[in-house]
């Protein structure tokens, strides 16, 4: 692989999380009033009553980011915590660590986005190639319609409808949490059974979203390529139906739809965040819900920091991989 | 010479003509063009349906109705008295709607067009000058697109203690809706700069800002019109899901706020479907209207998007 490549790449991805990075060091120390330390003090003067001890959370607070210090001390004692992967206590639930309450939430989001675009990929594709495929049945041409109003229409207000439907007035799924509450995650089938029953709800309003998009984006790609000399060729040489459908034309338009995909990584992201609030569901988005409510901000920015870095690292990755498996894209575009 | 006055009175009727014409040929032009572009059509349509919720319905609908309290008891569901039944906390639904309809087009509105500015602004200059102020601004477009910008809107706004208004919250989300527009004018800035009436114009030694204004920039409009329903979508989105979690302009009504209050008061598991149903679906309309239109507006851009068949 061209190494000019790789390196403008890293670049790129390096670039993106300095700039998430400083741009939430300077929102944080420029907000008028300092938000963060008023915070502290409230929760201090609460501390009395619950009995919790704030105090070494404000010392801490003050030393670690030399807030007496000029703004450039400031910045860099911040970057160093950064990079030694230190982001911080949670104000609302010391001695919990930022990063222990995001680690224990990222496998849900994570598990949940993986499946969710997989499964949404597969199907969005398939419904929308055979959707521009002129001689497949009506009925599946007729959905278009159908892929516009899914693909424009945030994912979390499918949630909510799905969530009455099947949880609320049918009753057939579970309406909230991860695993039924009280339940113990082993190494076991009952396991398997309790996540899969509790994420079925969030993941199919993901996926029946994120259909649309795919498969619009599927549709547009396979009109062109239907045009293509080389489709007319293998029509004309009386290849069978199915061979031309699957090899000659879905093959060629899949990859660039992982284009697509990259551009809107970011957005898609946010949408789960929300998703998961809808129905309760212990991943990330839940997280960034309850320290909004509790003004945790350091919840708040590490929750920022750490999803920008997840999907940035992404995005180089699959930068990385995409042209190993589509030689069309050579690695020294300008 | 006997041509002269024949040809004046002629080119004077001609003259008529096509003035009347063009008031017939205008309606039939703009008939034409909303029949050839059915996906624009349909798409204006919905979304004119929700404007015209949003704007005609005070005129119906007594809005003193979306108060606080103003229709008891609470949490009624449908009925002849109220349409779409209440809230928990005793508003009327269709008031409660109909005054938040307008202000959540208003940010969208708002939002879109400052995004699209900015976003045109910057795919322009990049197209236009190229070199290393191109591969700057790609750069910095290149880094927008990859941050979740739900997610530092979140933390600007917590850390907001005096709360949101309208407009910032609109300009905050600009910030972060430029990225598709950019993109877009500059790959077309690229394209028409190597044109032959744009090269012809240089020749002749127009100025640059001629050139942009006047043999450019009507090119582009099409583009444009499709970039601001791009991010007037995207904005509309954002704001829902800033007001979703409560982190919008808390003390206006918006159909975000809505979506916010009936998730706090857990209308869906309460079995309160109108409550959270009705906002959901003017969503659908707005959104499917708006969706529909931009990929119009793409296809009338840019005409090989077109099916052939």
């Amino acid at each position: 692989m061209n190494p000019a490549y790789i390196v403008r790449r890293f670049a790129l991805f390096v670039l993106t999380v300095a700039v998430v990075v400083t741009v939430i060091f300077l929102l944080t120390r420029l907000a008028p009033g300092d938000p963060i330390e008023a915070k502290a003090l409230a929760l201090e003067a609460q501390a009395g009553n619950t009995g919790g001890d704030i105090g070494p959370i404000v010392e801490a607070y003050r030393e670690k980011f030399q807030l007496d210090g000029p703004l450039h001390i400031q910045y860099v004692t911040y970057l160093t915590n950064l990079l030694k992967g230190d982001l911080g206590y949670s104000m609302t639930n010391y001695p919990a660590t930022v990063v222990d309450k995001i680690s224990a939430a990222m496998p849900w989001t994570i598990g949940i986005a993986l499946v969710t675009t997989v499964l949404a990929m597969l199907f969005g594709s398939l419904v929308g190639a055979l959707i521009a495929w002129r001689r497949s049945f009506v009925l599946v041409q007729a959905t278009l319609p159908v892929l516009m109003v899914t693909a424009a229409v945030p994912f979390f207000l499918f949630g909510l409808v799905l969530q009455f439907f099947l949880g609320v007035h049918w009753k057939v799924l579970p309406t909230a949490f991860g695993v039924d509450p009280g339940f113990l995650v082993g190494w076991n089938i009952e396991t398997v059974w309790q996540l899969t029953k509790h994420a079925l709800l969030p993941a199919t309003a993901v996926i029946v979203a994120s259909t649309g998009l795919w498969g619009l984006g599927m549709r547009a790609m396979m009109v062109t390529t239907a045009g293509e000399d080389y489709m007319l060729l293998a029509d004309a040489k009386g290849l069978k139906e199915r061979r031309i459908f699957l090899v000659y034309a879905i093959r060629n338009v899949l990859l660039p739809q992982t284009t697509s995909f990259a551009l809107s990584l970011a957005s898609v992201v946010g949408g789960l965040l929300l998703v998961e609030i809808v129905f309760n569901y212990p991943g990330i988005g839940l997280l960034l819900r309850n320290a909004i409510g509790e003004s945790d901000y350091f919840m708040i920015q590490g929750v920022t920091l750490i999803t920008t870095f997840a999907v940035a690292l992404a995005l180089f990755i699959m930068d990385l991989i995409y042209p190993l498996i589509d030689p069309r894209i050579s690695y020294s575009r300008s | 010479m006997t041509v002269g006055p024949t040809a004046q009175p002629a080119s004077g009727a001609t003259g008529d003509s096509t003035s009347v014409a063009s008031g017939v040929g205008l309606a039939t032009r703009a008939y034409g063009f909303f029949r050839y572009n059915m996906k624009i059509t349909i798409g204006l349509f919905l979304v004119l349906i929700v404007v015209a919720f949003g704007y005609l319905g005070p005129f119906f609908v007594d809005l003193e109705k979306a108060e606080v309290g103003s229709v008891l008891p609470p949490g009624q569901a449908p009925s002849a008295e109220n349409w779409l039944g209440t809230d928990a906390q005793g508003r009327d639904m269709l008031a409660w709607l109909i005054d938040a309809t307008p202000d959540s087009l208003r940010v969208g509105v708002m939002a879109g067009a400052l995004g699209v500015m900015i976003g045109a602004s910057v795919g322009f200059i990049a197209g236009y000058y190229g070199g290393w102020i191109d591969t700057f601004l790609r750069t910095i477009t290149d880094i927008a697109m990859a941050i979740p910008g739900l997610l530092v809107l979140i933390v600007l706004a917590s850390l907001r203690q005096e709360g949101m208004t309208l407009e910032l919250m609109a300009f905050l989300i600009a910030l972060f809706s430029w990225m598709g527009a950019a993109r877009v004018i500059r790959a077309q800035v690229l394209s028409m700069r190597e044109r032959q009436y744009v090269e012809i114009a240089r020749m002749s030694g127009e100025k640059g800002i001629y050139i942009v204004f006047f043999e450019l920039m009507p090119n582009l409009m099409p583009f444009l019109l499709a970039a601001f329903v791009g991010s007037l979508i995207g904005a509309i989105l954002a704001a829902v899901g800033l007001e979703f979690l409560g982190l919008g302009a808390t003390n206006i009504s918006t159909l975000g706020n809505i979506l916010y209050w009936q998730n706090f008061y857990n209308a869906v598991i309460r079995g309160m479907w109108w409550w959270w149903g009705s906002p959901i679906v003017i969503f659908i309309i707005l959104f499917a209207g708006l969706f529909i239109a931009s990929i119009g507006l793409d296809e009338w851009a840019n005409p090989r998007l077109k099916e052939r068949s």
